[in-house]
């Protein structure tokens, strides 16, 4: 009896040994077959595109076979506080029944679900909106994205050259501070404020780790104040110096925002719209745009080429672009991409925020991602 | 053993064969995917992904971290666990009844919550037992420092010490008292009774809840993630899990993780060993067919002290988190003080009422944690048949498999499902529950065949000998004899798996769509969010379910 078991459970072992050894090693041919299936995409993408083009002088009611019912879901790092509201609005007041699904978590793990679903086969994903550029710009180059018509409305310098996507807000990263705890007078004004040896201990920041905004403002700093040491030993000096004052790393952007409200830490780097967020609240916190500039990003909205619903994915875009939709998200304290909407009070504008801006190497983030996670992280805790 | 009949042994090899068919399917055949990706790369053999994981300083590093914080997880939680067991099951300590069901309440927390429940107590500026502490002695020193090792391993000693509180109290209550009886009559005073007869008697189920604890500590991702990442401090899980993040963009971070998961495997593969070791050749039957009231302990004076202490740590350690988690699921904005003006339900009303996803979340959770807990109880226990009351040869490697899944993080196990339940090999079960269903059957399986395997170890094989020399089967002899002997344990496994899975987050997070969405990624979604307020309200929501469904369930099964 037992002695018969034992063979049972061998030969399926042994079956299952064998199949896994003999048959096709799993990852490298999905890789590989990525490619010719986004030909066919492509493909169906170009002839979907020329229906779009057709249809667009006429009004989306006199085409209802191109934009009939339809579901999309949009992946995003677009906090809910934005988003949802966003896409409530676009569900009950677009005139072609499209229903908009999303999955909301941050970048990181919004680029590990795609790439999860690329080895699986397919991204379930239509659309996608995250914070950080490099990360479409990745997705153009392996041919994973559809070109879209973007209003003119936009200026150019927020849209792909290419017209694979283009941003639907801008976010900039500067400065907050405990209004309890520290005075306008004394709160810091410029990155380098963040050194001082009185808030040791007391400043935060966000983990490139999760945030894509996080990895763009690592960039720009890094770049702004050098990096030292060779290979793998290599830093950001600013971000040593940071280390160094007992700064805390925390994940997202939003427990930036948390940790300075509730007092645990005085100061920190954030983002602007969550701290304007935070202040409607009630939340005791105030942001800074530091005096060299901020690390302003324009947050891309892109349209995969696996879609079923390219029309649908284009409405969506339509609307978040249009200006219903922007002056919507000024309402909601972001700031627009359509330079012509005032800003929310006592913001600076757009432009104004951009000529001050520190320039950002998207170009090295979209190379070299994984080699800045890793230089920061040697900085921030290995680094003597 | 006489020899069975010839019609039973096909009985018996038809419910083996089938509960090692679903081991096969759900345990072995991802993982084996997984080790084949480890080193395929490309169609081709390589030793590259393991070169790089085998020769990074960090991952040294994270090793020693991982078990530095089990053992004294484990030494913790067993310590906790223990007394607390002899003090509620075996003493005349007054209030057991509450006292227990209080001290379970920590297994219902999900240690990640759990984990952000003591930051808002412990946190060095902010929290309320550091401020409390600062005002009291004037100093600028906070008490602990949650963001810290210590803090690491006094947050999960209190989640872990359950698994020990849990297998220690059954094993108590299902112990022959006649021994204990014998040695008080043979003239042995209360404390050599307790070294020499009751302990011995429960080490079994002590180092089984130990195993438990230690195998959660270096297995939990939620703690270390949320309290240690702060100063850099990592541990295994957290550094898999940095290796796929910092390496997102393609599958080689996936690769590395599963990889580096392989140290996981040689910390619990040890323990595995060290069990068998350690328990070698010490078999105990304290189950007999007969019934009795367990022989109680008077404490006499030392009652008010030993109830002082029961109380003392249940305010400090079980509820003030739990509190502290309901006060804040009140407040307007986080980090306001805790006044009438400040204070909303609005909170709730969001969750509860504004919220779709939430509610499908909810139902989502329900269902797959009820289907779960009752699959992995059906072949755990058929499994743990094996393991305990048979000799077959193959046992090591039915208990290797069905450990394995257990000790390595969820993540991994997240992706070896992904590999093999993806259309590749079979049916494609993405965006279905199915997918997070075989999940949790896989992680979870170690616990159902653990508690099954100690409440067996105790049914004496003279009951079912007696059933066979009757003329029962195999079958009838299981089912009348043995499952309602050890149906307390079943009922206790059900429920230790039912409830990790109902707020599991690991595993979930690299499996759910938005409409198989569980409650722990949920909850999780709204602390990345930075809603913290309405996570605590959620885990509010879930803690009072969670908490009510237990008392339901041992009601009925009392």
């Amino acid at each position: 009896m037992k002695r018969a078991t034992v063979w049972l459970a061998l030969v399926a072992l042994l079956i299952t040994v064998t199949t896994v050894g003999c048959g096709p090693a799993p990852t490298p041919q999905v890789i590989k077959e990525t490619v010719p299936v986004e030909v066919t995409k492509e493909v169906v993408v170009e002839t979907t595109r020329e229906v779009v083009v057709t249809a667009t002088p006429v009004s989306p009611t006199a085409v209802p076979e191109q934009t009939g019912p339809a579901t999309i879901m949009l992946y995003t790092s677009v906090p809910e506080g934005v988003v949802v509201p966003l896409v409530e609005k676009f569900n009950a007041e677009n005139s072609s029944d499209i229903t908009v699904e999303y999955y909301r978590a941050g970048s990181n793990s919004i680029i590990s679900k795609i790439t999860t679903e690329l080895i699986v086969g397919r991204v379930q994903a239509d659309v996608i909106w995250v914070a950080d550029p490099a990360y479409p710009m990745s997705l153009k180059k392996m041919g994973l994205l559809m070109p879209y018509e973007t209003p003119a409305s936009i200026p150019d310098q927020f849209k792909d050259p290419d017209g694979y996507f283009c941003a639907g807000r801008v976010i900039n990263m500067g400065l907050a501070y405990n209004t309890n705890l520290v005075s306008a007078e004394e709160a810091p004004k410029d990155w380098e404020d963040l050194l001082d040896p009185k808030w040791k201990g007391n400043v935060g920041l966000g983990s490139p780790l999760f945030s894509g905004t996080a990895i763009d403002a690592y960039q720009a700093l890094r770049d702004k104040f050098g990096t030292e040491g060779e290979q793998s030993s290599k830093y950001a000096v600013y971000f040593k110096k940071l280390a160094d004052n007992g700064a805390v790393v925390v994940s997202g952007q939003e427990d930036v925002i948390r940790k300075i409200a509730s007092g645990d830490l005085k100061v920190g780097m954030a983002v602007d719209f969550m701290v304007r967020q935070q202040i409607d609240a009630g939340g005791p916190i105030a942001f800074v745009y530091p005096e060299s500039g901020a690390v302003a990003i324009a947050s891309p909205l892109a349209i995969l080429a696996s879609t079923d619903e390219p029309e649908a994915a284009q409405e969506f875009i339509d609307f978040c672009l249009s200006q219903a939709g922007q002056e919507f998200l000024v309402q909601l304290r972001v700031l627009s991409v359509n330079l012509d909407i005032a800003p929310p009070e006592g913001v600076p504008t757009v432009p104004e925020i951009l000529a001050n801006a520190i320039p950002i190497d998207f170009e090295n983030i979209e190379k070299n991602r994984d080699g800045l996670l890793q230089e920061f992280e040697y900085g921030m805790f290995m680094a003597p | 053993m006489r020899l069975p009949r010839r019609e039973e042994i096909s009985v018996s090899y038809l419910v083996l064969g089938a509960a090692i068919l679903v081991l096969v399917i759900l345990v072995a055949w991802p993982m084996l995917l997984l080790f084949v990706n480890t080193v395929i790369v490309d169609s081709e053999f390589t030793t590259r992904l393991w070169r790089e994981v085998f020769t990074r300083r960090q991952n040294y590093t994270a090793l020693r971290n991982t078990l530095y914080i089990g053992v004294l997880v484990t030494l913790g939680s067993t310590v906790i666990g223990s007394f607390f067991a002899w003090l509620v099951g075996r003493t005349d300590l007054p209030f057991k009844g509450a006292l227990k069901a209080l001290l379970m309440l920590p297994f219902l927390m999900p240690p990640f919550i759990g984990a952000i429940a003591w930051e808002t107590l412990l946190s060095p500026r902010s929290g309320y037992f550091n401020k409390a502490f600062m005002s009291l002695f004037h100093t600028t020193t906070p008490l602990l420092d949650v963001f810290s090792t210590w803090g690491i391993v006094m947050v999960e000693s209190i989640y872990f010490y359950p698994f020990v509180f849990i297998t220690v109290a059954g094993a108590l209550e299902r112990m022959d008292p006649t021994l204990e009886e014998a040695a008080r009559t043979a003239g042995a005073g209360m404390l050599k009774v307790m070294k020499d007869v009751t302990l011995p008697l429960v080490s079994p189920s002590i180092m089984a809840g130990a195993l438990l604890a230690f195998a959660a500590s270096i297995s939990n991702f939620g703690i270390p993630l949320f309290l240690g990442m702060e100063k850099g401090f990592f541990v295994l899980t957290t550094r898999i899990f940095i290796y796929i993040k910092t390496q997102s963009a393609s599958f080689e971070g996936l690769q590395l993780g599963a990889t580096l998961s392989v140290f996981l495997l040689l910390a619990s593969g040890t323990a595995i060993i060290l069990e068998g070791r350690l328990l070698g050749g010490r078999k105990y039957a304290i189950l007999a067919g007969k019934s009795m009231r367990p022989h109680i302990v008077e404490l006499g004076r030392w009652k008010p002290v030993f109830l002082a202490l029961c109380l003392v740590f249940l305010f400090v350690a079980v509820l003030a988190p739990i509190g502290s988690i309901y006060l804040v699921s009140l407040l307007k904005v986080y980090g306001q003080p805790v006044r009438w003006e400040n204070l909303t339900l609005n909170n709730y009303y969001h969750e509860l009422f504004k919220d779709s996803m939430i509610r499908g979340a909810l139902r989502n959770s329900l269902v797959l944690s009820v289907a779960a807990a009752t699959i992995v109880m059906i072949v755990g226990s058929v499994i743990a048949y094996v393991l305990v009351k048979t000799r077959i040869k193959g046992r090591k490697v039915v208990e290797f498999f069905v450990m394995l899944p257990y000790s390595i993080p969820g993540t991994v196990v997240a992706i070896a499902m992904l590999l093999a339940w993806t259309g590749k090999y079979g049916p494609n079960l993405y965006g279905t529950l199915w997918l997070i269903l075989a999940a949790y059957c896989a992680h979870f399986m170690a616990l159902g065949v653990k508690s099954a395997a100690a409440s067996l170890e105790q049914v004496h094989t003279s009951l079912e000998e007696a059933a066979r020399v009757s003329g029962a089967n195999w079958l009838k002899t299981f089912g009348d004899i043995v499952a309602p002997l050890i149906k307390p344990g079943l009922v206790a496994g059900w429920l230790l798996v039912f409830i990790p899975a109902f707020r599991e987050l690991t595993t979930s997070v690299l499996l759910v769509s938005t409409h198989t969405m569980t409650i722990g990624v949920a909850i999780y979604n709204r602390l990345e969010d930075g809603y913290f307020l309405l996570a605590t309200a959620m885990s509010g929501i879930i803690l009072l379910l969670v908490f009510v469904g237990n008392l339901v369930i041992t009601r009925v099964t009392r």
